[in-house]
């Protein structure tokens, strides 16, 4: 049985930054919403981010 | 405390001085879907924090083998700060939900290479395996099986411009009578890499994407 109103849609947008130096990568972004159906089960989310460090061998 | 900075620093940099003929700069994106995979035997490590409304935040390790230079196999692991009460969602598409562990395969099935830029197709797919966190919100005791996620992601990149379209679905299996919703994730990548930012070692090469 699906619980009522648990389901959801979403869009973000955001812009990323990547920086890389030799086998070494960074990054880092940030996104808001664009479009939100998320129903009364869930808070509202305004924005979300990563950050990430790489190292290739 | 001292100690500990200078150590970050000395590993960072023998990290960045030591490194062989692989580098990074075929990254993919933080965010969306990307088809870049690692050269034959070439391993990567990536190591990233994410988090929502500044409610939800973890830390992702992941850690990525190419056995041959079009296929890729990366398990990911993660550790959760603080629980997810907002709806389930891929934050990072390249690793699936913050919570999950996984072991995918990504197979770069087509490649075409053409003057200066080449057109790419990589689908992917593997093994999902709820994490020890317990959840919040609307998903708070529920329990959950194995999952499984499969993919594409295709796009063209050249040396100043990528474009990578790519979509993935996620499926879980029930547990004691509960059963996770699944997921779909559709995401769009326009990346830029402005002439004057176009470096080599020993300068940063950076690059900017819209996700």
């Amino acid at each position: 049985m699906e619980l009522p109103g648990s389901s959801a849609s979403q869009i973000f947008l955001g812009p990323s930054l990547l920086g890389v130096y030799r086998a070494i990568g960074i990054e880092a972004g940030i996104q808001f919403p664009l479009y939100r159906d998320t129903g009364p089960l869930y808070p509202k989310e305004h924005y979300r981010f990563a950050i990430n460090f790489a190292y290739f061998f | 405390m001292e100690l500990n900075k200078r150590f970050c620093v000395i590993v960072i940099a023998a990290a960045a001085f030591s490194a062989g003929e692989i580098d990074a700069a075929d990254h993919g994106p933080v965010f969306g879907l990307a088809t870049p995979t690692n050269p034959k035997g070439g391993w990567s490590f990536d190591l990233g924090v994410n988090g929502r409304s500044g409610k939800a935040s973890s830390l992702e390790a992941e850690l990525s083998y190419g056995i041959t230079e079009n296929l890729k196999l990366a398990v990911s692991g993660p550790i959760v700060f603080s629980a997810d009460p907002f709806p389930r969602s891929s934050v990072t598409a390249n690793t699936p939900i913050s919570g999950d562990f996984s072991a995918l395969a990504w197979w770069r099935f087509k490649r075409k290479d053409l003057a200066g830029k080449r057109i790419e197709s990589t689908a992917v797919g593997g093994l999902l395996a709820p994490g020890p966190q317990q959840e919040a919100g609307a998903f708070r005791n529920l329990n959950s099986g194995l999952g499984y996620l499969i993919g594409a992601v295709t796009g063209v990149a050249s040396r100043s411009q990528y474009v990578w379209a790519g979509a993935t679905y996620q499926k879980y299996a029930q547990s004691s009578g509960d059963q996770r919703p699944d997921l779909v994730t559709c995401t769009a990548v326009y990346g830029y890499r402005p002439l004057s930012w176009r470096t080599d070692y020993p300068r940063w090469d950076w690059r900017v994407f819209g996700d």
